[in-house]
């Protein structure tokens, strides 16, 4: 009895499961004519695979991409390099506090690892001095300082011979010349001008001639001339490593008397 | 030596930019050899007594000025009032001594201490020169070091600078 039972509904069952898959082939046979309509032919299914695996290394690498972005990110926020002109200032500084070890007033230092000092006469005269040829240096003996229309601008701060309230001092080379039989000096010209009063516009201006001294890397200028309204000279040491800065003082020219300080940048 | 104060002279002439004769070293001695008096605690003390000196040997030398301290009540050179006053003119000095380096301001603050002194009928032009030599032979008694050059030079400026509104 269970047999003969069980039978009918196992066909009933087998007839239910025939109908669905023809539904299903119907289906297909649709999606076929659908996708025989369209112009490109639909990939097959290892290309599919493939175009999958493709897609998924781009993400990937992608996404590599993005993390090596915000590392670096975080790596800028660390700080940058130290800025070269501050590293050059900086150790220009630590040796003008260390002095050059120099006796002679008019000696200078060679450079270079063995300290050495011959007089500044001797500097950049075109003949070996130094036993390692720091005097004949092309950076020692630059003539850009001396350059003619170079100009150094500072706030000048008087301490004495003047009762002014800090302002701006320029010092503009108008003239340069060098011997050539005479080589360890540049003979400039130049004008101080002091913008004493920047409302009223008071400008006192003089003229000054004098040198540049390669060895000292020293531009010392006094005043010259009948046109000049004031009287002073003016000192410029070239100590922080490059052409650009310097330390100047306004002096009375016969006593060297410091009157004023600035430090001058080129402009 | 003539030929040294000729020069200083005529310096002082050429040098018509600044207000008057009293160079930037004169201004920094003036203000060093002032500086040596306030290095106590009661510096009030002493500028109440120096004050009172200086304004009753005025009044000994010009007696016409008794009436014009009054109101401070000069009779009693002891009492709160006059001490109160004697500051107030010391500490009127020591702010134009410590201006003296900053010529623009210096200049508003005389400015203004020749408006109060205006304002004031019977004060005298003379009144100030007496002060002025009064200054200058006290200063010598209490400070050490004295460049009278220095601090005729720049006094000069600052009375005659206060006394500027003053019609006699």
């Amino acid at each position: 009895g269970r047999g003969q039972h069980s039978a009918p509904s196992g066909s009933e069952r087998s007839v239910v499961g025939c109908n669905s898959i023809i539904a299903m082939w119907y289906l297909l046979l649709l999606a076929g004519l659908a996708a025989a309509s369209a112009p490109a032919p639909e990939p097959s299914f290892k290309e599919r695979r493939l175009q999958y695996i493709v897609t998924n290394q781009n993400l990937h690498v992608d996404k590599l991409f993005d993390d090596i972005k915000s590392l670096e990110k975080k790596f800028s926020k660390l700080g940058g390099d130290v800025d070269l002109k501050k590293v050059r200032h900086i150790k220009a500084r630590v040796s003008n506090l260390e002095g050059d070890g120099c006796e002679g007033e008019h000696e200078a230092q060679c450079g270079g690892d063995v300290p050495e000092c011959i007089s500044d006469l001797f500097f950049c005269d075109g003949h070996k001095d130094c036993k390692n040829g720091g005097d004949e240096d092309p950076d020692t003996c630059s003539e850009a300082i001396a350059h003619v229309g170079s100009s150094y601008t500072g706030l000048a701060s008087w301490s004495s011979c003047e009762q002014h309230q800090p302002h701006h001092a320029v010092v503009v080379i108008t003239s340069s010349h060098r011997e050539d039989d005479f080589q360890p000096r540049i003979l400039v010209k130049g004008v101080l001008t002091l913008e004493v009063d920047e409302e009223s516009h008071i400008v006192k201006t003089t003229q000054l001639s004098g040198y540049y001294n390669f060895g000292q890397r020293e531009l010392v200028l006094d005043p010259f001339g009948e046109k000049t309204t004031g009287n002073y000279g003016v000192r410029c040491e070239f100590n922080l490593g490059d052409d650009d800065h310097a330390d100047c003082e306004i002096v009375i020219p016969s006593s060297l008397h410091v009157c004023a300080h600035f430090n001058a940048e080129r402009h | 030596m003539l030929r040294v104060l000729v020069l200083l002279a005529t310096a002082c002439l050429v040098a018509s930019d600044s207000q008057f004769c009293c160079s930037a070293e004169d201004r920094h001695i003036v203000e060093e050899q002032w500086d040596t008096l306030w290095h106590d605690t009661e510096s009030s003390k002493l500028k109440i007594s120096f004050g009172r000196l200086l304004l009753l040997k005025l009044a000994k030398e010009i007696p016409d000025v008794n009436e014009l301290f009054k109101e401070v009540d000069i009779a009693n050179p002891e009492g709160g009032k006059f001490s109160a006053h004697a500051m107030r003119i010391l500490n009127a000095l020591d702010m134009a001594i410590n201006l003296l380096e900053d010529p623009p301001a210096l200049d508003a603050a005389l400015d203004h201490l020749a408006d109060q002194h205006q304002k004031r009928p019977g004060v005298k032009k003379e009144h100030f020169k007496k002060i002025g030599e009064i200054l200058h032979t006290a200063l010598p008694h209490v400070l050490d070091d004295y460049n009278a050059m220095s601090w005729k030079s720049c006094f000069k400026g600052i009375l005659s600078k206060i006394a500027s509104k003053l019609n006699a």
